[in-house]
């Protein structure tokens, strides 16, 4: 497991970029409910650049992707959801960290796809605040279809980004090394 | 140095979202004891069953004040309105005769016997309501009087009036987020993709959802069917 360490100003900027990515791919994939490189992104960023560094790209693709397709009570759900995400993703990377080896690309797209499922119930969880378990489990039920889009999303986006942002990020950390 | 930021981190992390989650399970909690004082029924919402406690209610429901005013009015009040005799053959278990719309101080039953009875088991108030469901080219489905609960929806009155007379809604949501898509068999997007149900509450088109509107007493609920 390699874990890249940034300067501030390194931080910034590879947030600015990652976090535009995943705004550019969430307008522009509407049409696609659900399968979005998001995910993916955030997961592969919690093992490349720490547990903070995913949290803040999380909360800025959130609020400005926010902005464009619309402010209300989910975009705090969906912070939470991605949080929740990366925390468990956090617990896998503790796993690799020690052996400083990239675990194996199949094993976390499948990981990436449970996450699908995950992120949509903790989103459902909005609804249990306004109308109770009902309602909760209606919505819950009724989005699973959508989950099971996302995961299939995730998956096929883990096994694509992974290996290049993996290569280039690396690649790059040891260039500026030198 | 790097692995005790790393650790504050993912503890300030775990604490945001247990303390999230508690909120959300907190208020939901709040949320459906306040739901469950205000007694609302939710069986009724999700499908358009019969609800035998409502129907019985409906029968035997009757204002006080009406009462009253049937009292100062006497006996020969029946003869002349047909609206009270009509809806005394719904007590017979036969559904509400279509009629037109009359002062709403003469909808009310004679119920001597059960005033007593009225008392002891409704505490809550009832209203009526003039309801109408028109189908394609303004053919009359179904027309009446119905008496509702004081709170209940113009949805809730709407499931009365059909179950009172035998059609069946098809509804997706429940609740406040109820929609009709289909009253008797008449479905939404079977004539044209922009056809459905609509209704206006007193003449004027709400663009709310029937499960949010509240009806107060005296209201007139029209349903209509467009179609392109």
């Amino acid at each position: 497991m390699y874990t890249i360490k940034l300067g501030r100003v390194q931080e910034i900027a590879l947030i600015g970029i990652l976090s535009a990515l995943n705004i550019a791919s969430r307008l522009y994939l509407q049409s696609l409910p659900n399968v979005k490189p998001v995910t993916s992104i955030i997961i592969i960023s919690v093992f490349l650049f720490g547990l903070a560094f995913a949290a803040k790209l999380t909360i800025v693709t959130t609020v400005v992707s926010g902005i464009f397709l619309g402010l209300g009570l989910h975009i705090f759900f969906q912070i939470l959801a991605w949080l929740v995400i990366c925390l468990f993703t956090d617990l896998i990377a503790g796993v690799y960290r020690p052996k400083e080896k990239m675990p194996p690309i199949l094993l976390m797209a499948i990981f990436a796809a449970l996450m699908g499922y995950v992120f949509g119930f903790v989103v459902s969880l909005e609804k249990l605040m306004i109308g109770g378990p009902t309602m909760f489990w209606t919505y819950y039920l009724s989005g699973l279809s959508f989950d099971t889009l996302h995961a299939i999303g995730n998956f096929v986006f883990y096994l694509i980004c992974s290996p290049i942002m993996i290569k280039t990020f690396i690649r790059g950390s040891k260039s500026l090394q030198k | 140095m790097n692995n005790q930021k790393s650790d504050k981190t993912r503890i300030l992390l775990i604490l945001f979202i247990v303390l999230s989650l508690i909120v959300i399970f907190g208020v939901s909690v709040w949320n459906q004891n306040n739901t469950s004082k205000e007694g609302n029924n939710k069986g009724v919402a999700i499908h358009c069953l019969p609800n035998n406690d409502k129907l019985v209610m409906n029968d035997e429901g009757v204002n006080d004040d009406e009462l009253i005013q049937d009292d100062e009015k006497g006996e020969g009040d029946e003869e002349k309105t047909p609206t009270t005799q009509e809806i005394q053959t719904n007590e017979e278990g036969q559904p509400i005769i279509s009629q037109p719309v009359p002062d709403s101080s003469d909808s009310s039953v004679d119920h001597e016997g059960s005033k007593e009875e009225i008392k002891d088991e409704n505490t809550t108030k009832l209203i009526s309501v003039y309801s109408s469901i028109k189908g394609l080219n303004d053919e009359i489905l179904a027309q009446g009087y119905v008496q509702v609960e004081e709170g209940k929806s113009a949805f809730d009155a709407l499931s009365l009036l059909c179950t009172q007379n035998n059609m069946i809604i098809k509804t997706t949501g429940f609740g406040k987020f109820v929609y009709v898509s289909g009253i008797n068999g008449l479905n939404e997007k079977a004539h044209g993709a922009k056809s459905g149900w609509i209704y206006h509450m007193n003449g004027t088109y709400m663009d709310s959802g029937a499960g949010n509107y509240v009806l107060k007493d005296g209201d007139v609920m029209e349903w209509f069917y467009v179609y392109d």
